[in-house]
């Protein structure tokens, strides 16, 4: 699955797309392991473009945390929109991510 | 990929046109649609779920979650029901009254385990999976099912009032 990626200040930043579900899951899982492998570890998730996930593309974000984790970094989420952003409260994965408002400052707290 | 058909009547519906006529038919109270054990179908028909609950009244975030509950319990149907396989039907009853938004999902696969109904057991926060169930539950007000006839048939229920 094609990606946004950039990387930053050795940070890797992936803008996610419009919608993320099961029949995606699969290729943007093994985008990102990919961009993990090949990287720091620290990932910048970009959610701004989504406006729809399902639990398939939550799993798809939580087996991105543990890939990085496994490489000692992590991933953090950012522009999250009120409708996704309540689905990640839901399932308490708010417990689990850093989630911050735009790049910028997600950028910063890795930096 | 098949696309998912649908039709409205107000009798007992029968799968007709194609899905994105869904979202031109206004003010659907009733609706039938067809499509298959194939997640692209799934991934094709949400946007029309969310005009569908746009027109029946609902907010934005309230569009979102039931048409999000609706997606699991299809992503179910094809994942665990089917086991994967492709192209089974699944059928998709939408009916709209002035007090709820009612989705009866059918399909002809593996019956529902009994832990299915059960809400009081979400997955854990940094699990891989399992939250399917709890986004149905949580995000509906009602979840009823039966098994006749070696169909399953999953009703999620959306109260408008």
């Amino acid at each position: 699955m094609n990606l946004e990626h950039r990387t930053q200040e050795g940070v890797d930043i992936v803008k996610l797309p419009e919608r993320l579900m099961m029949a995606d899951a699969a290729g943007a899982r093994a985008t990102l392991k990919e961009i993990i492998d090949r990287g720091s570890g620290k990932l910048i998730l970009n959610l701004s473009p989504t406006s729809f996930m399902d639990s398939s593309g939550l799993a798809v974000i939580v087996s991105a945390l543990q890939a990085a984790r496994k490489r000692e970094g992590d991933v953090y989420l950012c522009g999250m929109s009120n409708t996704v952003r309540a689905l990640f409260e839901l399932t308490r994965l708010q417990t689990v991510f850093q989630i911050f408002d735009d790049e910028t400052v997600a950028l910063r707290a890795f930096t | 990929m098949n696309p998912p058909t649908s039709t409205q009547t107000p009798t007992p519906p029968e799968p007709a046109a194609a899905a994105p006529q869904a979202a031109a038919l206004a003010h659907p109270d009733r609706l039938h649609l067809r499509l298959h054990s194939d997640p692209a179908e799934v991934a094709e028909l949400q946007p029309h779920l969310l005009d569908l609950c746009a027109q029946a009244g609902l907010d934005a975030m309230a569009a979102f979650k039931l048409t999000t509950a609706i997606v699991e319990a299809l992503n179910n149907c094809i994942e665990h029901a089917y086991g994967g396989e492709p192209g089974l039907p699944i059928d998709l009853e939408w009916t709209r009254s002035d007090e709820a938004v009612a989705v009866a999902i059918h399909d002809e696969g593996q019956a529902l385990p009994a832990r299915a109904l059960d809400p009081a057991t979400p997955a854990s926060a940094d699990a891989d999976g399992g939250r399917g169930w709890q986004i149905i539950h949580e995000w509906t007000h009602a979840v009823s099912y039966r098994r006749t006839d070696n169909r399953n048939v999953l009703t999620l229920t959306y109260y408008l009032t």
